[in-house]
């Protein structure tokens, strides 16, 4: 007798039926990743597969691998760079969790970065009254938007992203610094969990992304960043915000 | 679940399984489960059943699906250590 049978060691092993495998870590010494026995069909998605050495092949039978899926042993494909890659592991803490695709087990896929500069038409909602200007150095795109240090509490802009994913995004904000600027901006992040009211200091940090901090978001446009003039005591700026994904 | 050796009709094969589910069950969802050194499979599911941050190594077959089963796994480490 054989420990089950004769077939190869197996991670995912399906006979005849449709199997989805989506962030899965699979990592072996020998064997297959991924096995269809039968007549069916198996693909694999956003995940990892990897080998020790040189033995053991990714699949057998009727899978597919789409291009959102990495492959891996030494000297060959990208290095998941695992965490403690322990064969012993009893299932705590963060091992084998991938410092290559992002620090979750699976494959992380990473968005690009998502910015909104003010003066391009989608995603942007002004109200009021706001005034373009190139007058400070520092802004990002072609201009920035500024409110004429008037009509406090009646002008604001409002960034809405379109976000591919669901997921944790660190939020900058860009604006052009200078003396005449409010030092009191407040900034209105709207959130999964709710909103998170700052205020920012113009007066410095221009010409550079400043981070208001990581929050979770939902995919789709739920998420937004309101700049706003409420009780503000300079000009305020609106210039660019930035989401960019967190593993 | 560590079921080792559980020795199937003779002349067979060792068939220690850890989860196992039969196809007359449906509604299957396994989260957070661990499944280790077992000489079948480490999950061996009949039924369309989801995993969640499930993990099986040291087992013949980590995660055994059957027929017109569709498995699901979000997340899941499937660890081979023959």
């Amino acid at each position: 007798m054989k420990r089950g049978g004769t077939g190869s060691v197996t991670g995912f092993w399906i006979k005849d039926g449709a199997g989805v495998y989506d962030h899965c870590t699979v990592h072996a010494d020998a064997g297959y990743s991924v096995h269809e026995d039968g007549s069916g069909s198996a693909s694999v998605t956003n995940s990892i597969l990897s080998f020790s050495g040189t033995e053991g092949s990714y699949t057998s039978g009727n899978v597919t691998l789409d291009g959102s899926t990495v492959t891996y042993r030494p000297g060959s494909g990208t290095d998941p760079d695992y965490m403690n890659a322990n064969p012993f592991w009893d299932g705590n803490g963060n091992d084998f969790n991938s410092q290559t695709y992002g620090a979750s087990k699976g494959y992380y896929v990473q968005v690009g970065d998502i910015t909104l500069d003010s003066e391009e038409s989608s995603g942007i909602t002004l109200t009021g009254t706001w005034s373009s200007s190139t007058g400070a150095s520092g802004y990002h795109g072609s201009a920035y938007l500024h409110d004429g240090d008037s009509g406090q509490g009646n002008k604001s802009v409002r960034y809405t992203p379109s976000l591919p994913a669901t997921g944790f995004y660190e939020v900058f904000a860009n604006w052009t610094a200078d003396s005449n600027r409010a030092n009191n901006v407040p900034i209105d992040i709207t959130h999964e969990n709710g909103t998170a009211n700052l205020t920012v200091n113009q007066q410095v940090n221009g010409g550079q992304w400043v981070s208001l901090g990581t929050y979770e978001f939902a995919a789709g446009t739920s998420a937004s960043v309101l700049i706003h003039n409420t009780g503000s005591n300079g000009y305020v700026i609106a210039d660019g915000v930035k989401f960019v994904q967190t593993p | 679940m560590n079921n080792r050796r559980n020795g199937q009709s003779s002349g067979s094969y060792w068939n220690g399984d850890g989860f196992s589910v039969e196809n007359v069950n449906s509604g299957i969802s396994f989260i957070g489960c661990l499944a280790f050194g077992n000489d079948d499979a480490g999950f061996d599911v009949k039924p369309d059943a989801d995993f969640q941050d499930c993990i099986a190594f040291d087992n013949k077959r980590n995660f055994r699906s059957w027929y017109a089963m569709r498995p699901r796994p979000i997340q899941t480490v499937s660890l081979v250590t023959p």
